[in-house]
């Protein structure tokens, strides 16, 4: 974790220029995920492996448009067990893995322009790349799909007096249905830097 | 253009740094590759057979054997283990044990395999019941485990009186144990012992 945490807690703390009048704003975070669905069932365990890059273009003081990318990786380990098809039964350990590697065009609304407390919403929509791999015994089932993925958003930025911002938010990815794997979700919350230039 | 100079290398470091000191991990232990997988026949009825026959050694399934000949056999070490927990699990079930020439209802037959896709065919049993026809077939399901890496042992219980007109014998019972052949030998045998139960365990309608 701290391995994790610490190149995010030297980029907090770098001295960068000011963002009030900054029309290109780079911003990076450190999520931590949920699986919802059956992301969640495939892997109750949280994810605190991951890291989100995002851009965006104030058009105007309440609305900025951009993008995304963002990676993403679970995992659990199961106990042995046994698992029944028809049939067929089969016991092992299991090792279950997920990569989502998630790209998309956002746009956000801004509130309270100019205080040191704003808060956004957005929507994204874009496509997430998944690696989602069960190794089992000397055995490993694998399933690559592209997904269309939409992304809503919600957070606070909170400025900084050097006038970067401190984010805080959440965001919420849905791959949609493939023929190859069901809808994949997860929640992610997150905290970010912000600065432009 | 200048911030992103400054920018990319912190981004890189720190990618870099995430995506090489948190890779989730894998298994531990030996045991931990172990599978044991069963299937059966859902048209067979394992309550109405009573008797069961087994023999003494264990087969390994190395190649294709020529008619009359007899095949190699695991070493008795690990051999006789397989035997006797195979017994024990038949025996712990209700099944009673008879002699292969005693008309058995089955015909539980164990086969080691330790290279990648083999044939398998009956004529490895001529040497323990010489009514075996040509091969064998699955009444009502297929095993789909179908890669028998190193490191196998197969499980057949067979019905001798179940043969097809191609004189193929009704394989009602199908399991494999498949582990990685490593550790010490008393490691083995514990793991033989543990993944036939649970071959047995995740088989009950093998229970009178």
């Amino acid at each position: 974790m701290l391995r994790t945490i610490l190149p995010m807690a030297a980029l907090v703390a770098a001295p960068l220029v000011g963002l009030a009048q900054d029309q290109n704003i780079y911003m990076i975070e450190y999520p931590i995920a949920f699986g919802v669905g059956d992301l969640g069932e495939f892997i109750d365990e949280p994810s605190f492996r991951g890291f989100n890059f995002g851009y965006r273009y104030l058009v105007d003081e309440e609305v900025a448009i951009g993008m995304d990318i963002g990676w993403q990786t679970f995992y659990e380990d199961r106990d042995l067990a046994t698992y029944t098809d028809g049939t067929q039964s089969i016991t092992g350990k299991q090792y279950r893995y997920m990569n989502m590697f998630t790209a998309s065009a956002q746009v956000d609304k801004v509130f309270a322009p100019g205080s040191d407390l704003r808060p956004f919403v957005g929507i994204g929509a874009g496509t997430s790349y998944a690696r989602r791999t069960v190794d089992m015994g000397q055995w490993s089932l694998e399933k690559d799909p592209w997904q269309f993925m939409l992304q809503p958003e919600a957070g606070v930025s909170l400025y900084l007096s050097n006038g970067n911002a401190v984010l805080l938010s959440a965001n919420y990815y849905w791959s949609f249905e493939t023929q190859q794997l069901e809808a994949q979700s997860f929640l992610s919350l997150n905290i970010g830097y912000a600065f432009g230039d | 253009m200048i911030m992103l100079k400054r920018i990319l290398p912190l981004v890189l470091a720190s990618g870099t740094l995430l995506l090489s000191g948190c890779y989730p991990d894998g298994p531990d232990y030996i045991s931990d590759y172990d599978l044991v997988y069963t299937n059966y026949s859902p048209s067979f009825d394992f309550k109405a057979a009573r008797t069961y026959s087994l023999p003494d050694s264990v087969p390994l399934v190395n190649g294709n054997l020529a008619e009359g000949e007899t095949p190699d056999f695991v070493q008795p070490v690990y051999g006789n283990v397989i035997i006797n927990q195979l017994r024990q699990n038949m025996d712990a079930r209700g099944w009673e044990r008879v002699g292969v020439n005693e008309d058995p209802d089955v015909v539980l037959l164990p086969a080691a395999v330790t290279v990648e896709n083999v044939s398998y065919y009956a004529s490895y049993w001529g040497w323990y019941y010489p009514y075996y026809g040509y091969g064998w077939y699955y009444p009502g399901y297929y095993p789909t485990y179908t890669s028998y890496t190193s490191g196998s042992l197969i499980l057949q219980m067979t019905v001798p009186e179940n043969v097809d007109v191609a004189n193929n014998t009704a394989v009602v019972w199908f399991g494999v144990v498949n582990s990685v052949l490593e550790g010490s030998s008393a490691d083995l045998v514990n793991r033989l012992e543990t993944n036939i139960d649970q071959a047995f365990t995740q088989s009950e309608y093998l229970k009178h």
